[in-house]
Formats: C-alpha cells, structure tokens, sequence
C-alpha cells in the first residue's frame, strides 16, 4: 500500500494462535502482508453490516459497482491472459481443493 | 446483449469453466454475454472462483481484490443468476450445512464429496451442469441422468444447447 500523508498506522497485539491463523491466510490467499488481511477484514466487517458508506464510497459488494459487466470481464480477461492456459487449469483445481477441504471437509 | 430468456435450461458450470470464460474463450462468451444464455451461480460457486481468482492474482502479483471487485462487476450481467443473498457468507453458511447430505450423495454417486454442490444445485434449479470434470462427474453422466435427471455436459455440449 502505497504511504500518503493521511494514513494512520495502528500497532494491534493478537495472540499466537491469531498470528499462526493470519500467515495461514497470507499463504492461502496470496495477501502480501498481515496489514493487507486486516483492511480487508475491516472492510467486510463494513459492508456485512451495512456501513459501506463509511468508506467514502469504496464499496465491493456484488451489484454496486459502477463497473459495466463487459468492461469487467475485458479486464479480468487482460490480466488472466498473462498464466498459460494449463497453468490456470491447475490454479482452478486447487482452489476447488481448498474449498471442499475447508467446506465440506473433504480430505485430499 | 440479449434478454436472459428463461425458457430455456438454466446452466450451472462448474469452477474451471468460470476461468476459462474468464480467460478469454470466445465461445463461451458468445454464448453467454451476447446470447445471453441463463447461468445460475450459488455462494459455493462463487468461493471456489473467487479462490480461483485469488491464487491467480498471487500469481500475477496483484491484490486479490482488484480480480475480485471485476468478478462481482461481470455478475451483473442479467443472464447470471446468482442465488445467494449479499452479503453471501450466509448463504454459503446456508448451502454447506447440508454437508451429510453431501457425502451421502457423493457415496451414493461414488464421485467426489466436492462435486456434489453442483449437482445439487442443478437438481434444486432444473438446470444442466456444464464441467471439465471428466474423471468424476462426466465418466458417470449417464447414471447422474438416470438418477437424478440432471444432465452432466461438456462444454463443448453446452455450446450446442438451445
């Protein structure tokens, strides 16, 4: 995230158990830091409770972007053309592992 | 872009069909954006793309929401069908509790407790199911018709639906 000057720095204490939870996250999901987590937990705590607009307009919630649907998935397209095709295949495949492990239980 | 028109059989496509829509395969989106054929999407759908689309921004070295915020955008295209409520954590709450049931159906069906989702759905919606799955869900398409009248296709199949 990139420093101006109107941002504001918070120190947060969490146990071990907390930390251990958020590098598995960073590991799962492909965040670049802890930080990164906490924004985007504070953003969903936001928005789950209907308190987006404190955001300032920065919402992401489906059906509220100003986004058209082509123009989305032009975009969506530009970056995913970057990973071969086979490579994209095996991202998709392990996704829906992780989901069945973490949802259904499923065992690998 | 046409009207979604509901007469005719809605689809589910399973996770890796999303990304290879999303990756740029014409046919695919000819069939869905300008033909406007009815997609169904539900909350466990979507996390398996949204994962999908995470392990791609790692990939890519880009922040997981920028894909992510672009996917919900897409979703407002009037042929997708989204049967989940916003937020859609409860949803998914909702859809997964039924995970017994899951593994029944997927002990019955001797496929993968992870495919079951899908094929819920597409009984619960009266929709076809278009997968790339072949080794769990297509290579039993017969008995999944017989069973559960839900059609397993290709989507190479699909592309060839009415």
């Amino acid at each position: 995230m990139t420093q101006n000057k109107h941002d504001v720095v918070w120190t947060i204490k969490v146990d071990a158990a907390f930390d251990k939870a958020a590098q598995r996250i960073l590991e799962l999901y492909g965040y670049k830091s802890k930080a990164e987590i906490v924004r985007e937990a504070v953003r969903e705590f936001l928005i789950r409770r209907g308190l987006a607009n404190l955001l300032g307009g920065e919402v992401i919630v489906p059906g509220t972007s100003p986004m058209s649907p082509i123009e989305a998935l032009g975009q969506i397209k530009a970056a995913l053309t970057k990973v071969p095709k086979g490579e994209l295949a095996v991202l998709a495949n392990k996704a829906r592992d992780d989901v069945a492990k973490e949802f259904l239980g499923e065992q690998e | 872009m046409q009207e979604t028109k509901r007469e005719r059989t809605p689809a589910i496509i399973d996770c890796n069909v999303w990304i290879d829509l999303l990756s740029g395969n014409d046919a695919l989106e000819k069939k869905i954006v300008e033909e406007g054929y009815p997609i169904i999407i539900t909350s466990y759908g979507v996390v398996e793309v949204l994962r999908a689309l995470g392990h791609i921004a790692r990939k890519l070295k880009i922040p997981p929401g920028n894909l992510e915020s672009k996917f919900w955008s897409f979703c407002i295209l009037p042929s997708i069908d989204k049967q989940f409520k916003v937020p859609f954590t409860t949803s998914l709450i909702d859809e997964v509790k039924n995970t017994p049931e899951f593994r029944v159906i997927a002990k019955l069906l001797d496929m993968e407790v992870k495919d079951t989702p899908y094929i819920v759905a597409a009984f619960q919606h009266g929709a076809c199911l278009v997968t790339q799955d072949k080794r769990s869900i297509l290579v039993k398409k017969e008995e999944i018709k017989q069973k559960l009248g839900v059609r397993a296709l290709t989507d190479v199949e699909f592309l060839s639906e009415k």
